[in-house]
């Protein structure tokens, strides 16, 4: 079920009143088991096929913590633990990996002159196996590491691998935060409720409105870059970044303001990224739930800073290629990962790293001019690393970027039917500067409630008449 | 949770009210009068509860916007229609699917009121609805031969049109259509009764009729259509091959039932042109299954052809216009001119109706 169709519309006030009403009527487990219920018809909405693929891993997971914790025996623990570990990495491995390896190795067999004769099984990637897979993970590792303690009750542990705001596209919640969520009584807050829609809101708004509107003329560009201009190339890919950002953190945002609906806290995932000033920053503010999970469970258990310079350096770069082949089997990804490792390593290298916390800017409204260099330095170096990711093929995102050195670079009068695209993508860059220091744009609770409202039926009339309705899926779905 | 619920509630209203007001006046949505079956002649119009005005916009924000008026007959036009007893000029009358409906310009734009500005002592009358199938005409004929008692009886042909004639390869429930009995004759299959149930309630609001017309949303209504317009034209392509005898034999019943249920109007068959192919540059050379259908039978019968597939080729060659809207292929105002203009020269050599007339 996509977040952004007719059905959701239904679905959710439905699920809000049952919800709420089982809280009175019925108690916790009721609930929780409601939770499970709606979560996998959500998912199966879909395709009900692949519930059979979360369930078995969601059952793997939870029995092998359970047998993990009651066991003193580190062989035992650790036999458990590598069962957790094969069965989601496997599976993810299956569904996402298979081709990509039975490719790559037939392409490097062909080009040491060996004829391959491979064969490639048609395989569908079960959406959002790649979130719920590593959310599960977290749960059985942070149990290994006895830094949680194993849910005894089946229930709870099942809706929260599959609870439904964030099951498919994230943010990748960490056992140790979501799981006892499912173990207290949950109370309905007016004040979190209420900013729970106005984060909704602006999911939408950034989904149905930026990413939608974009969308067509990344893939016009990208499709054919070689009849288009240099300065069309760098639109092209400053719209993808546009798009892909505002597609995830808009999923993101929904996610977050749908769960707080249901009394439950998520993490953080996004936090205005391209404002950043340097690529350190960038990845504290992109993804954040993918980025603290390699962080947590690869970085650091590879040695992560307590290590000598040169390992971190080498640890950085694991971390940053994984990850990029977390988003896909496809080279492309895998270049994507490097570079951005590779654009952190000077700051890595560097003595005295400063390390920016605060929000550019910070507690004034204009930016100074050392810091807009910064910030456009680092937005230039991610558009880059953007071309990798949105090319079909690596070989496509080098010419794409050798297409933007050639002539002509501009083209007076070229770029007429980009304009209603320029004025979302400015919008909503203007929107997210004022709001940078609060978790959404939406976040106006302080205002006077007419002006509060009068924004949001603003917000409303721009979906209506800039919106996407065609139930587009988000681009995540496909990682 | 109850103010919750409450405080949700108003602001859904109040929104509602916005937008309403929003739709109906900033942005108008597509407004557009409701069918209704004639129950005489079963055929479509509008139905005929005095004259009313519009806007049929196009867009999100509404940037195509046309005027539109319903005639005391039903009918979108500029002017109202009187019967034949009243009439003291002689009429033209025009009938199609929506190209002669109007919709998509406004009525002073239409080519019926560019043609008759073109033309000397002559009323012209269009009767166009949406979506209609050949085999509909038969039906309009019977209406006009009885209410208006044309002197010329202009046949608009769009593509892919002729089809909709065959029951078995097309569904148009609300058109007559065609189908062979056991014997191979044709038999009528005559149009489902027009009926609008809460869609007709619903989009009494300024609102849904935005989200339905001019953001495309169904609301359950019906199917969204994704399908691409060249994988479209393909399929289209592909029936004339396979069903094209089929076709050309209830074209021929079709065209052969007008002619001996109406002998006193002389037929007129207007072509369209394959404009996308022409701007698309595959316009060479101007094949169009419906329109050799046509021609073929129009050949063995003799009867009087305007095909705008030369003209609108001549004039992209001169020019180089577009003679389409961004968002659909209706006719603009200038190709609606570049029609009138055709018809006016046809006219300008056509003998006096009286000649005409004994000439059947």
């Amino acid at each position: 079920m996509l977040f952004n169709s007719l059905v959701f519309a239904v679905f959710l006030p439905t699920v809000f009143a049952i919800y709420w009403l089982l809280d009175r009527k019925a108690g916790l487990r009721a609930q929780n088991f409601f939770v499970l219920v709606v979560s996998y018809l959500f998912y199966g909405w879909w395709d009900w096929r692949f519930l059979v693929l979360i369930l078995f891993s969601s059952v793997i997971d939870f029995t092998s913590a359970l047998k993990i914790e009651g066991s003193k025996d580190p062989l035992t623990r650790k036999r458990w633990m590598a069962m957790s570990l094969i069965t989601n990495l496997g599976m993810l491995g299956f569904f996402k990996y298979f081709n990509f390896f039975v490719d790559s190795a037939a392409d490097l067999l062909e080009v040491m002159g060996f004829q391959a004769n491979v064969w490639s099984l048609r395989i569908i990637l079960p959406v959002g196996i790649s979130f719920y897979t590593f959310q599960a993970l977290s749960y059985t590792i942070d149990v290994y590491r006895r830094e949680l303690k194993a849910t005894p009750n089946i229930v709870d542990f099942l809706a929260f691998v599959s609870f439904f705001p964030q099951l498919v596209a994230g943010p990748i919640e960490r056992a140790a935060a979501l799981l006892p969520q499912f173990y207290v009584r949950r109370k309905f807050e007016l004040d979190k409720a209420r900013d729970g829609m106005r984060q909704m809101l602006w999911g939408f708004a950034k989904k149905l409105v930026v990413a939608d509107n974009l969308a067509p003329h990344v893939q016009q560009i990208y499709n054919d870059p070689g009849q288009f201009d240099g300065l069309t190339l760098v639109l092209g890919t400053v719209f993808f970044a546009l798009q892909i950002y505002c597609d995830f953190s808009g999923y993101s945002d929904i996610a977050i303001g749908c769960a707080r609906l249901f009394g439950f806290k998520l993490m953080r995932n996004f936090a205005f990224p391209y404002f950043s000033r340097d690529i350190g920053e960038f990845w504290r503010r992109w993804h954040i739930s993918l980025s603290t999970w390699f962080r947590d469970y690869v970085y650091i258990p590879l040695g992560g800073n307590r290590v000598s310079k040169a390992r971190q350096l080498v640890n950085s770069m694991i971390t940053f290629t994984v990850s990029g082949f977390w988003h896909g089997a496809n080279w492309t990804f895998i270049v994507w990962g490097f570079l951005n490792g590779l654009y952190l390593l000077p700051q890595l290298m560097r003595k005295n790293r400063v390390k920016q916390s605060a929000v550019v800017a910070h507690g004034r409204l204009w930016i100074r001019p050392r810091e807009a260099v910064q910030v456009l330095l680092t937005f230039l170096l991610t558009l880059v690393a953007w071309v990798f990711f949105r090319s079909a093929s690596v070989g496509a995102a080098l010419e794409y970027l050798a297409g933007i050195f050639k002539d002509p670079f501009f083209t007076p009068g070229a770029y007429g039917s980009y304009t209603s695209a320029m004025v979302i993508s400015l919008g909503l860059l203007v929107a997210e500067w004022f709001q940078r220091e609060r978790q959404h744009a939406l976040e106006i609770q302080a205002w006077p409630m007419p002006v509060r409202w009068a924004v949001y039926q603003v917000v409303v009339l721009v979906i209506l008449t800039q919106g996407n309705f065609g139930s587009t899926e988000f681009i995540y779905f496909q990682f | 949770m109850k103010f919750f619920i409450l405080r949700i509630s108003v602001f859904l209203l109040l929104l509602l009210l916005l937008v309403e007001v929003v739709f109906r006046t900033v942005i108008p949505a597509s407004d557009q009068p409701f069918y209704a079956q004639d129950s005489t002649y079963k055929i479509r119009m509008f139905d005929t509860t005095g004259v009313r005005y519009g806007y049929f916009t196009e867009g999100r924000l509404a940037e195509e916007r046309f005027k539109w008026r319903v005639n005391n007959r039903g009918w979108n036009a500029g002017i109202d229609y009187v019967n034949a007893d009243l009439r003291e000029s002689k009429l033209i009358a025009i009938t199609g699917d929506s190209y002669v409906e109007g919709f998509y310009v406004n009525w002073e734009d239409h080519f019926a009121n560019r043609l008759k500005e073109k033309l000397v002592n002559t009323d012209v009358y269009s009767f166009g609805v949406s979506g209609m199938s050949f085999a509909q005409y038969i039906l309009v004929n019977r209406y006009l031969r009885d209410q208006f008692s044309p002197d010329y009886i202009v046949v608009f042909l769009g593509s892919g049109r002729l089809r909709s004639s065959l029951a078995e390869i097309s569904s148009s429930p609300y058109n007559l259509q065609f189908a062979k009995d056991d014997n191979g004759h044709w038999i009528e299959k005559p149009p489902m009764k027009v009926v609008f149930g809460y869609g007709k309630i619903m989009r009494m609001s300024a609102f849904v009729r935005y989200l339905i017309k001019n953001a495309g949303v169904t609301l359950g209504l019906g199917a969204v259509d994704n399908e691409p317009v060249g994988k479209k034209r393909d399929k289209v392509k592909e029936i004339y091959i396979t069903d094209r005898q089929e076709i050309l034999d209830v074209t021929r019943h079709i065209v052969k039932t007008m002619y001996k249920e109406n002998p006193k109007s002389q037929f007129i068959f207007l072509i369209d042109g394959p404009r996308q192919e022409l701007i698309d540059g595959v316009f060479n050379p101007p094949s169009v299954p419906d329109a050799d259908i046509l021609k073929e039978i129009t050949n063995e019968i003799g009867g009087v052809v305007v095909d705008m597939r030369e003209r609108f080729n001549s004039e992209h060659i001169k020019y180089g216009k577009s003679f389409s809207f961004p968002r659909n292929y209706h006719w603009n105002a200038y190709a609606n001119d570049l029609v009138a203009q055709e018809l006016a020269a046809l006219f300008s050599q056509l003998p006096e109706p009286s000649k005409a007339r004994t000439s059947h």
